[in-house]
């Protein structure tokens, strides 16, 4: 795993090398800060509203405005991972390097998912926000972070895949949407089914939900073990790409 | 060292590499010399373990590039001829990051003197701390080769590493890779003739993904020089004179003489079959002249272009190979003749 630290640095220290990933971290900061107070105010102008769930456990999966960014950020932050690279020649040098195609395939995700970390924490500030007016349930926040962390790990496996599969930055973006918003809108299948079957099924796949989950508080670890399936099956399907694709041009 | 048997790589319909087969030794510095497509790179690139074969094996120290691939890329330090550089990174960071994917560690600072000797021999200790993608092509081309050499790898392949050098560049890396064929078994690939001449002991030509010839560079001269058909000579004194002297001399037309100066002419002259050898028909042309009392000034032998280098040595293969071609194998040469 040598490699794999090697390439972590390196993919690290370019995301942030390239204006790319302030512009994320801006507009996914103002974007975050938009949904807070309008949850804020939402609750000041109706106090009678705060049931189990406060506008922090609101802001983790409580409205599509959640998802939204998470859907469209994350295949942004990896689709320079692979396809740069092919565009530039520069994936030749390095799996003609000495390093298993897996260690580079996890050296990039890890770099992917700590950019991902990044953006999300400076939200951790509104935790403090809410702690000057009122109490925060650090235990049930951590649960949402989780539930957060799952989500992208999922999400930004796939966008490595989509970058693994494309000549260009702009095809991996567009393919990693692709598959980032069929896996979110194959979840909502479950209110559209009728049968309770069907509706069963589809639940195991409806993020919407499982954030719901997360957000009070509530780690099932079938939602652990399906993100980190997701994980697993879309890694393990970049490196397979990575080795049927070698010497494509 | 390196092991080439039947070598096949086919993109789609296209055949890129024609089963070749070649043997390289420990501490040779070989040459694939060929025309822009006659397979080359692919070769190369098979070689680096980037593009696996369609038919046919490599090994590397006996290792199999596809099978043990790992331990065979190990060996090899493997410069593509599109100069894979991060621009974002400075020259130092980068071969730091090159030498630490290859497995050089940084204890005892081994890994810093790796660096080092990579820069010093590539010269580019001055650029150390500049941004990679604001050096200059021959720079970058530079720290390109430095990576293939940073981890000190038995075997290095180079795909065109003086493409994007001056002049002075060009002496300058060529010098490096003899010095460096010392303790290496050096590949490189270039369409330029006096390149293999420079560095290579031994050469490889493709034409086509087909070896056309291969040799030791003396071998593959003799083979060219033996069949030169022209020269120009420049010489001071009357045109008749000269005309005199020419029809004197077995085997040699006159094609055309230029004034180049006031008694000064330029004569361009072929070299028509003839029982005796081309080299011997100009010295004694030389020494005619010469005789008669004509200063000659220059005597240059028309340099055949690399395409009818490499015309000759296939549509030659092709006639000693099968013996129905010869027809359209002479076909071709009096077609270049009369060029």
């Amino acid at each position: 795993m040598r490699a794999t630290w090697a390439i972590f640095k390196r993919e690290l220290a370019a995301s942030f090398y390239t204006p790319l990933a302030y512009v994320i971290l801006v507009v996914f900061l103002l974007w975050n800060g938009g949904t807070f107070v309008l949850l804020l105010q939402q609750f000041a102008a109706n106090p009678e509203i705060s049931g189990t769930r406060g506008p922090l456990q609101l802001l983790f999966g409580g409205s599509i405005l959640y998802f939204l960014p998470i859907l469209l950020f994350c295949p942004a932050i990896t689709m320079r991972s692979f396809a740069e690279e092919r565009r530039a020649g520069t994936l030749e040098a390095l799996m003609t390097a000495p390093v298993r195609d897996v260690e580079v395939v996890l050296g990039k995700y890890f770099a992917a998912v700590t950019v991902y970390a990044a953006i999300w924490a400076p939200t951790a500030l509104y935790a403090l926000v809410i702690r000057k007016f009122g109490t925060v349930d650090w235990w049930t926040l951590a649960s949402a972070y989780l539930g957060t962390m799952l989500l992208g790990a999922a999400f930004i496996a796939l966008g490595i895949l989509a970058s693994a599969m494309a000549r260009s930055q702009v095809t991996a973006f567009i393919i990693g949407f692709a598959l980032t918003s069929g896996l979110f809108l194959a979840g909502l299948g479950k209110y559209v089914f009728e049968s309770e079957t069907q509706q069963a099924l589809f639940s195991h796949l409806n993020q919407w939900e499982h954030m719901e989950e997360f957000a009070v508080g509530v780690v099932d670890t079938r939602r652990v073990v399906f993100y980190l399936s997701v994980v697993a099956l879309a890694l393990f399907q970049s490196v397979r790409v990575l080795e049927a694709r070698k010497g494509v041009q | 060292m390196i092991v080439a048997k039947d070598l096949c790589r086919r993109y789609g319909a296209r055949t890129a590499v024609d089963g070749i087969s070649f043997e390289i030794a420990r501490g040779h510095i070989v040459g694939f010399l060929g025309p822009n497509g006659a397979g080359k790179s692919t070769t190369l690139r098979m070689m680096a373990g980037f593009l696996p074969p369609s038919e046919g094996t490599i090994t590397i120290d006996g290792l199999d590039v596809q099978e043990d691939s790992l331990a065979a890329r190990a060996k090899l330090g493997y410069m593509p001829e599109t100069v894979p550089v991060y621009p974002e990174l400075r020259v130092e960071e980068f071969l730091s990051f090159r030498a630490e994917l290859k497995g050089v560690r940084s204890t005892g600072g081994a890994r810093k003197k790796a660096v080092a000797r990579a820069m010093e021999l590539t010269r580019l200790q001055d650029r150390a701390k500049w941004l990679v993608g604001e050096l200059s092509k021959g720079y970058k081309q530079r720290v390109a080769l430095a990576d293939a050499i940073v981890a000190n790898p038995p075997v290095l392949i180079l795909d065109e590493p003086t493409a994007s050098l001056d002049p002075n560049q060009i002496i300058d890396v060529r010098e490096l890779i003899k010095s460096l064929g010392n303790e290496h078994t050096i590949v490189v690939s270039t369409h330029i003739l006096p390149e293999v001449e420079a560095m290579c002991s031994r050469v490889i030509i493709l034409t086509k993904g087909r070896v056309a010839a291969q040799g030791t560079m003396d071998e593959i001269r003799a083979r060219l020089s033996s069949d030169t058909r022209g020269l120009t000579l420049v010489f001071r004194g009357e045109r008749a004179a000269f005309d005199t002297v020419a029809e004197g001399v077995d085997g040699v037309t006159v094609q055309e003489v230029i004034a180049v100066e006031d008694d000064v002419r330029r004569a361009k002259i072929e070299l028509v079959d003839s029982d005796s050898g081309a080299s011997e028909r100009v010295e004694r042309l030389v020494n005619a002249c010469v005789g008669a009392k004509l200063g000659v000034r220059e005597v240059t032998l028309a340099a055949k272009s690399l395409e009818a280098v490499f015309r000759e040595l296939t549509t030659e293969d092709r006639a000693a190979d099968e013996p129905s071609a010869d027809k359209s194998a002479d076909a071709d040469r009096a077609e270049e003749k009369n060029k």
